[in-house]
């Protein structure tokens, strides 16, 4: 129960302010162009970078919308005072990897059209696979992402700790990620590469259970 | 093209040889540093 | 407190374990045969492994002092896992070293993105982070609580990160090192001893470098 209340509060919090969403989409549409520019490559090449590339962009800003969440309670102290009610530390860590689940898939649903159209893809016609991939992939991104950020968040220079705990954590599930964006991308069965969703569910799993055994003792003070 | 491989097997070697005892001797220094 | 070498035993463990490493050393130049195509380069191989090895049981050993620490917060364990993430990190920059070095003459490339050479590299980039946790973490005891979680993060990682490499791209599978066991016996032996020896060096940095953060904590108190 306590844990929809704590995702219902980060959420709302975060519609009226749209303070991490838009921030987010504006960096990844930032980082498209500096790609395109810089590149201005045929669509074949296009076509071999696109999924490496897209979970690049996922990364960078789940960087920046990570220290954004949690800036949130730095500020106020509003962390002290979520941490005075009786709630178990565990269902703190839920809620926060999920809402930041939620809102890096809203940032990807906003990101994506301008990231086909800019890159000029042919998408095949199987999205909702690829929806699943997005989403398997968040979880994956996030769970991880809440344990680093909780550790990083009191340090000093935190905005530079982050990601360099951050990504060589993730990177496993990073490489899971894109290949089987590419393998869908390329229209294989899934049945080819169904190894690597086994390997990104298992990156979920793991880090869930680690993230919600372990936050308590991140959050003592 | 053998002495190349030679010195591939020597330069590895003294490489770890040298960061060991350059670590022990850190390691002398901080203790002698703090009595 | 004392200084480690003022102690008798230590000397003559010291002594000890230096001659070991002399005998190792002479054991790998004389002792092994040549393998046809990589002549002297691949005795590399003798120390590069048991070091890689030991420097992952470090890790280990960094995992299972964070869960003893957040379990009963004793100092000595926050120092055991300090201690060993710092010599386990040493060992692992030199894989990261004599790995490219051993491989130029034989592949003619520096750098492969070899399943083990590369969860090598981003388990080295994860302890990069490891320290600057502990340095700018805030409170120290909170770093070591901070540190110790980190450390059970990273070693839950490392098979993950292994299998994910692996699978990664066919033609990077594992170099040719096939199997240690169906080796020669010839090449088994010195291998072995070789591990046997390194992993009594490592013991012994370990607890030398555990005596000096004693010192150095007890210091720090006063």
């Amino acid at each position: 129960m306590m844990f929809y209340t704590l995702v219902r509060k980060d959420l709302l919090l975060e519609f009226r302010a749209k303070e991490i969403i838009i921030p987010m989409f504006a960096f990844g549409l930032a980082i498209i162009m500096i790609f395109a520019l810089s590149f201005n490559a045929s669509q074949a090449i296009n076509h071999a970078f696109s999924p490496g590339l897209l979970w690049i962009i996922i990364l960078f800003i789940s960087s920046l919308g990570l220290n954004r969440m949690f800036v949130l309670e730095k500020e106020f102290d509003a962390f002290t005072l979520t941490l005075a009610a009786p709630v178990d530390r565990g269902i703190i860590f839920l809620s926060k990897a999920i809402s930041g689940t939620i809102l890096l898939l809203i940032a990807e649903i906003l990101i994506i059209p301008p990231f086909i159209i800019f890159m000029n893809l042919t998408i095949p016609s199987d999205w909702h696979i690829m929806v699943l991939i997005l989403l398997i992939g968040d979880l994956g991104i996030m769970s991880i992402g809440a344990i680093v950020s909780g550790l990083s968040m009191r340090a000093k220079l935190s905005e530079m700790l982050l990601p360099i705990l951050f990504f060589p954590l993730v990177s496993p599930h990073i490489i899971a990620c894109v290949k089987s964006t590419n393998y869908w991308f390329k229209g294989l069965s899934f049945i080819n590469w169904q190894s690597w969703i086994f390997l990104m569910i298992s990156f979920v799993l793991v880090f869930f259970l680690l993230g919600f055994m372990i936050f308590e003792y991140i959050t003592e003070e | 093209m053998e002495n190349y491989f030679f010195n591939s097997f020597l330069s590895a070697i003294v490489i770890v040889i040298i960061s060991i005892i350059i670590w022990f001797i850190k390691q002398i220094i901080t203790e002698r540093k703090h009595l | 407190m004392e200084l480690f070498f003022s102690k008798r035993i230590n000397v003559i463990v010291a002594v000890f374990v230096f001659t070991l490493m002399v005998f190792n050393i002479y054991n790998i130049v004389n002792n092994t045969p040549m393998v046809p195509d990589q002549f002297w380069a691949q005795k590399i191989f003798y120390f590069h492994v048991p070091i890689a090895w030991i420097g992952f049981l470090s890790y280990l050993i960094v995992m299972i002092a964070g869960i003893l620490y957040l379990i009963n917060k004793k100092t000595v364990w926050d120092h055991l896992g300090f201690a060993a993430a710092e010599i386990g990190t040493l060992f692992v920059v030199l894989v990261l070293i004599t790995g490219p070095i051993w491989a130029k003459p034989i592949w003619g490339t520096w750098w492969t993105w070899e399943p083990r050479l590369t969860t090598t590299l981003i388990l080295f980039l994860i302890y990069v982070g490891y320290f600057m946790l502990r340095t700018f973490g805030g409170h120290p005891e909170r770093t070591s609580r901070y540190a110790a979680v980190l450390g059970i993060v990273a070693f839950f990682d490392v098979p993950i990160i292994f299998y994910s490499v692996r699978f990664w791209e066919e033609k990077y599978q594992s170099h040719p090192q096939v199997e240690i066991t169906k080796q020669n016996p010839e090449i088994v032996l010195p291998f072995l001893i070789s591990l046997a020896i390194i992993t009594i060096l490592f013991s012994f940095m370990l607890k030398y470098r555990l005596h000096v953060l004693k010192v150095t904590h007890n210091r720090k108190i006063d």
